[in-house]
């Protein structure tokens, strides 16, 4: 008997609970109240259940244990086995998922009140924008200009007005309720053209952008700068010069993607016999023959005269089963004694041994597809100069942001943008950048040029920016002609983008895009842009930490009253993101382009400065592909960069909370921006972090999800007509007729259609699901089935097109929730991952015990289960 | 009245079976067919549930002197046959001299049918060996020539065009389609006879072919078409699609010539 058993007796007497033992004795109590009259006997101590007791079993502990381990057992729960939840828990967390959904409800319907007015508005305009659209208002103009532009010295012209009304509108000065209204119409404008169809919307709408920033810009550098201290002067110059590199980018950005050209593939001229020859290059290092051989066999199979159509495997590694391969499938196959200048140098050595009048590069593992050639060389033939021409990577499995973030094919990824829109705007200029794989090249200005450029890690830039010093153009037709594997976990990703910064950074230091002879104005805007981009690194860490400084210490790095600064600060960004979802829209969601930069920043602010100082360090490291991540983690080493800042953030964040409400000595509306800043920063993070929670691959092969009609033909003559609903080189997935029924185990043959029939693979089914969904395996194939099945899956000439088509719409304020929700996912994997590193820390040798013994004597699912089945 | 005979490359290529579903499938999509066999075999009725071996024909109608038309069975859901019934070598023999007497006998017979000119005359005329067929092939207005993708069958299949072409429809436009039937796609001649037909008779060809399956013989047996015993049959899907290639045929044709 002790003190809790004491006042729980106490209780119920008071109550006058009959059944202390019994919950809904309590419950009946607590809103019955018995007769005044009626006889009561006292329950004494012994006669109630010990809370104590119980709360011990429900921690696992010993009733006497010391407080110590109480302590620690309220605190560290061990994580009970799923299923297996005590009704009162359930009951708990039940009641947590309804007071938290009714809270989000109060908060959505008092938003949806305060934001009534705003919508409708919003709403007009929309409608206006829509009512304008009708007239077709963007064809006709882009009709009627068209002529006018193509008159000699017309575009000068327009150029050189335009920028001088844009800067006669930046450098205007209005004072504070002139910002307003400058804000308001250049909002309302945005609403409107966004509606608006064609290119000189998107142009408009990129303007408005511009000028908003531009007047921010100008009034920042004009009237914020005086700072009371060196050490503000000194953190407020550098606030100014991470925006003042965000403006530059975002300038040469909008030139580089003002009129995407949206190349077509050129059609072939002449015979067959006039082709041009074509070598493919397959480069490989490392990486497994079953990753090189698809790649392979669908180069053999392009749509392209026998005679004319060389492969070549160029094997780094030297392997003896790759040089076997080769051999039996009769590819070309060329290794070299050094592995000097990596893939540049393989490729260069390659080229010195063959003598095709193309050359195909294919990364080995970008299956090409069939129509690859022809729809690439048609520009050869119509264009002399043209020296390359590019065509999107394309990746049919998950990078470790769509598996981790659980997006794939939902939400553009981030190389969406760079294929989608940037290639296209380079195009228009003339400076479509090689990209290294999926690209045909012209052995002439190739070799011209001494092969591929070795100075840089990023060889394929650079070989494409020699090309146009020379006076060559090259080509992008977006339009998918091969795919291939994502990288698999978050460290290979970020090891392949820290070489790509590094290697921009060396071309920027070595062959300055700016500096040098042969390329107009815009090719080295262009390529500035490309290489500039990859300096976001320190910048994104200055955004990340910038409002630390007065939340920590009250400097002032923008001297300017609160009020002010929003006044120009909320054009800018909103007319940015604005203008950004027009354009960039179908390529990457709003809020994205922060959540790739922000993984990134911390890794690529220092390989980008140390090329920029000493461009001959780093070498080339290959990226892993084909692998798999076998159980769930959270990579702690990658995020550890990220929970530093959260910490700063949070605790910044504390402290500027605390300002807010007990002391007085800073200001409100200040204390407030920074707040703000701070918890998007705060929720960035988050969702950084998400993508360190490395989640399980199941499978080895990636399956490509897909809808092709399909045959199986049984041992016992019938034939079956199914769907094929996924395919990899190892399996498919079928689905076949709702009650047709074939078992486990048995050999089929699957007939599969290629553009040249159908071909049949032996196959064995080991799956069948009461839903028609069977998987089969398939077995041992000849030659010729082996490369019919690249045929007839991955390089189908159809296979990756329509793959954006599943995109979700860009809308921004679901991004956003989607944002949030990835984000307090990212938090919940840290606290997960943190609280298994204090169990560890605390009982390294404690096994979770199994839940059954943990609580021998309360309900477990199964008993729960039975309940519920028993209840009326 | 159109007549639409569906002749074969060889014997055994599923000349019957593909003139039995076809126009049980298109009477099923809202034509009023009339399945014709012109063959001695005497298979047609099996698919369309007619008994087994048929005995009453119009071939031994017409050896008695009788009406052909009288010899008429209704299949299901309203289709129309005429099968070729039981015979004898003499009454075969017999019908042989008549038809080379009179060389536009069965033209004259099938317009004493008296059918309204909407009605689809689906005929099994088999591989074009007989007077009777030859007759047949003269007054049809598309001919529809089934073939195993086997290189012995498309050898065959050029002959036969090359005839039909010069001495029978020499001024017929459009007029003459190549069905694949019995694919095996797991036999290399098959894959090899696809890649020939593809090349050579690609203006011709039926984009659908009919897979050998067993299940056709399976619902031979039943009496049944294969799409009502095994409708997740491959045959049966294929079959299907021919259907509805020869109806989207036929219209083009009619939609030319009006």
């Amino acid at each position: 008997m002790n003190w809790s058993q004491n006042v729980l007796a106490w209780l119920a007497n008071q109550l006058r609970v009959e059944r202390p033992y019994a919950m809904t004795s309590w419950l009946w109590r607590l809103f019955f109240y018995p007769p005044l009259n009626q006889p009561w006997h006292p329950i004494a101590a012994s006669d109630v259940p010990d809370p104590l007791r119980w709360w011990a079993q429900q921690l696992g502990i010993p009733p006497q244990a010391s407080p110590w381990q109480w302590l620690r057992h309220l605190i560290l729960r061990p994580r009970p086995a799923p299923g297996t939840l005590s009704p009162a828990m359930r009951a708990m967390a039940w009641i947590f998922r309804w007071s938290g959904w009714l809270l989000w409800s109060v908060l959505a319907m008092l938003w949806h009140a305060l934001a009534w007015p705003m919508n409708q508005l919003l709403r007009l305009l929309a409608a206006v924008g829509r009512k304008v659209d009708q007239w077709q208002i963007g064809p006709h103009a882009e009709h009627l200009v068209a002529p006018l532009l193509r008159q000699k010295g017309v575009p000068q012209v327009v150029l050189y007005l335009g920028i001088a009304a844009v800067l006669l509108v930046i450098t205007t000065p209005l004072n504070g309720y002139g910002q307003f209204i400058f804000l308001i119409l250049a909002w309302m404008l945005s609403i409107v053209l966004r509606q608006i169809h064609g290119r000189f919307a998107a142009l408009a709408l990129a303007t408005i952008s511009l000028i908003a920033m531009g007047r921010y810009a100008w009034w920042r550098l004009s009237h914020t700068l005086h700072f009371d201290s060196w050490i503000e002067a000194f953190l407020g110059y550098g606030l100014l010069a991470a925006e003042a590199y965000t403006w530059l980018i975002v300038v040469f950005g909008f030139i580089q993607t003002a009129w995407p050209l949206q190349r077509p593939p050129a059609a072939l001229a002449g015979e067959p016999a006039n082709w041009p020859s074509v070598d493919v290059f397959i480069p490989t290092y490392n990486e497994p023959l079953d990753v090189v051989r698809p790649t392979v066999l669908a180069a053999m199979a392009l749509d392209w005269p026998t005679d004319k159509l060389n492969v070549y495997i160029l094997d780094d590694g030297k392997r003896e089963i790759m040089r076997e391969f080769a051999e039996e499938f009769g590819v070309g196959y060329i290794t070299r004694t050094d592995n000097l200048h990596a893939k540049a140098g393989n490729l260069n050595h390659a080229l010195t041994m063959t003598e095709g009048d193309l050359v195909a590069i294919f990364d080995c593992d970008h299956i090409p597809v069939r129509s690859f050639l022809r729809t690439a060389v048609g520009w050869f033939q119509r264009d002399p100069q043209c020296a390359m021409l590019q065509t999107p990577h394309h990746f049919f499995s998950p990078d470790p942001f769509e598996r981790n973030l659980e997006t794939f094919r939902r939400v553009p990824n981030e190389g969406a943008l760079f294929y989608g829109l940037i290639q296209d705007g380079n195009d228009f200029w003339n400076a479509t950048f090689f990209c290294g794989s999926c690209a045909v090249l012209r052995r002439g200005p190739l070799l011209e040029i001494g092969g591929i450029a070795v100075e840089t890690v990023t060889e394929d830039a650079h070989t494409a920016l020699k090309l146009h010093r020379k006076g060559y153009r090259t080509a992008y037709i977006r339009d998918i002609q091969a795919a291939g594997l994502a990288t698999e976990s978050l460290s290979a990703h970020i090891g392949q983008r820290i070489r790509w910064a590094r290697g921009m950074a060396q071309i920027f230091r070595v062959d300055n895009p700016f500096l040098g002879k042969g390329l107009s104005i815009w090719q080295r805007i262009c390529y500035g842009n490309a290489m500039l981009h990859f300096f976001f690194g320190l910048p994104r860490l200055i955004f990340l930490t910038a409002p630390m400084a007065y939340l920590f210490f009250g400097l002032h790095v923008i001297s300017t009253s609160s009020m002010l600064l929003l006044l120009y600060v909320i054009p800018y960004i909103v007319q940015a993101t604005i203008a950004n979802a027009y354009v960039q829209g179908p390529f990457r969601h709003t809020f994205w382009a922060e959540v790739y930069e922000t993984v990134l920043a911390w890794y690529i602010a220092l390989p980008t400065t140390v090329a920029l100082i000493a461009p001959k360090l780093g070498k080339f490291n290959v990226t892993a592909k084909g692998g798999l991540v076998k159980e769930a983690y959270f990579d702690s080493h990658i995020s550890r960069p990220y929970v530093l800042l959260v910490i700063l953030n949070l605790g910044a964040m504390g402290l500027g909370l605390w300002h807010l409400f007990f002391t007085h000595q800073r200001d409100t509306v200040a204390l407030l921006l920074n707040l703000v800043w701070t918890l998007y920063s705060v929720f960035m993070l988050g969702a950084a972090m998400g993508v360190a929670g490395e989640t399980r691959q199941v499978r080895r092969m990636h399956r490509v999800s897909t809808d092709l009609p399909c045959s199986i033909y049984l041992p016992t003559g019938h034939t079956i007509a199914a769907r094929c609903e996924d395919f990899s080189l190892s399996g498919l997935g079928l689905r076949l007729a709702p009650g047709l029924q074939i078992s486990p185990d048995i050999h089929v043959d699957v007939g599969l259609w290629s553009q040249d029939g159908e071909h049949t693979f032996p196959a064995l089914i080991t799956s069948h699901s009461s839903e028609g969904a069977m998987g089969v395996q398939f077995l041992d194939m000849s030659q010729q089935q082996q490369i019919a099945l690249v045929q007839c899956t991955f390089a189908r000439a159809d296979a990756w097109q329509g793959w954006g088509s599943h995109y979700a719409p860009n809308d921004s304020a679901h991004t956003l929730r989607a944002m949030l929700e990835m984000s307090a996912k990212g938090y919940r994997t840290l606290f997960i991952y943190l609280e298994e590193q204090l169990h560890r820390l605390w009982s390294p040798s404690r096994k979770p015990a199994s839940p059954a013994l943990a609580h021998p004597q309360s309900l477990n699912y199964d008993s729960y289960r039975t309940a519920q089945l028993r209840a009326p | 009245m159109r007549l639409m005979a569906l002749t074969a490359s060889g014997g055994g290529v599923g000349c019957t079976t593909v003139t039995a579903h076809t126009a049980i499938i298109l009477q099923a999509m809202g034509y009023t067919c009339l399945a014709l066999e012109l063959h001695p075999r005497n298979q047609l009725g099996a698919h369309l549930g007619l008994p087994q071996p048929q005995q009453q024909g119009w071939a031994s109608q017409v050896a008695q002197g009788r009406w052909w038309g009288d010899a008429a069975v209704v299949a299901a859901n309203g289709l129309l046959c005429l099968p070729y019934g039981a015979t004898t070598l003499a009454e075969q023999a017999q019908l042989e001299q008549q038809l080379f007497a009179q060389p536009l006998w069965l033209q004259q017979q099938i317009q004493g049918l008296g059918l309204s000119s909407q009605t689809l005359l689906v005929a099994d005329v088999g591989p074009p060996t007989s007077l009777l067929a030859m007759q047949a092939l003269r007054a049809a207005e598309t001919i529809v020539c089934c073939t195993t993708p086997s290189l012995d069958n498309a050898q065959a299949l050029t002959r036969l065009h090359h005839g039909l072409a010069s001495e029978i429809k020499p001024e017929l436009h459009n007029w003459f389609r190549v069905l694949a039937c019995r694919m095996d796609a797991r036999r290399p001649s098959h894959q090899r006879g696809m890649s020939v037909l593809n090349t050579h008779w690609k203006d011709y060809l039926l984009a659908d072919v009919v897979h050998e399956d067993e299940a056709i013989a399976q619902s031979w047996i039943q009496g049944s078409p294969v799409q009502l015993h095994a409708p997740h049959a491959l045959s049966s899907h294929d079959l299907q699609g021919v259907a509805h290639s020869l109806h989207l045929w036929l219209t083009e044709r009619s939609a030319e010539t009006p």
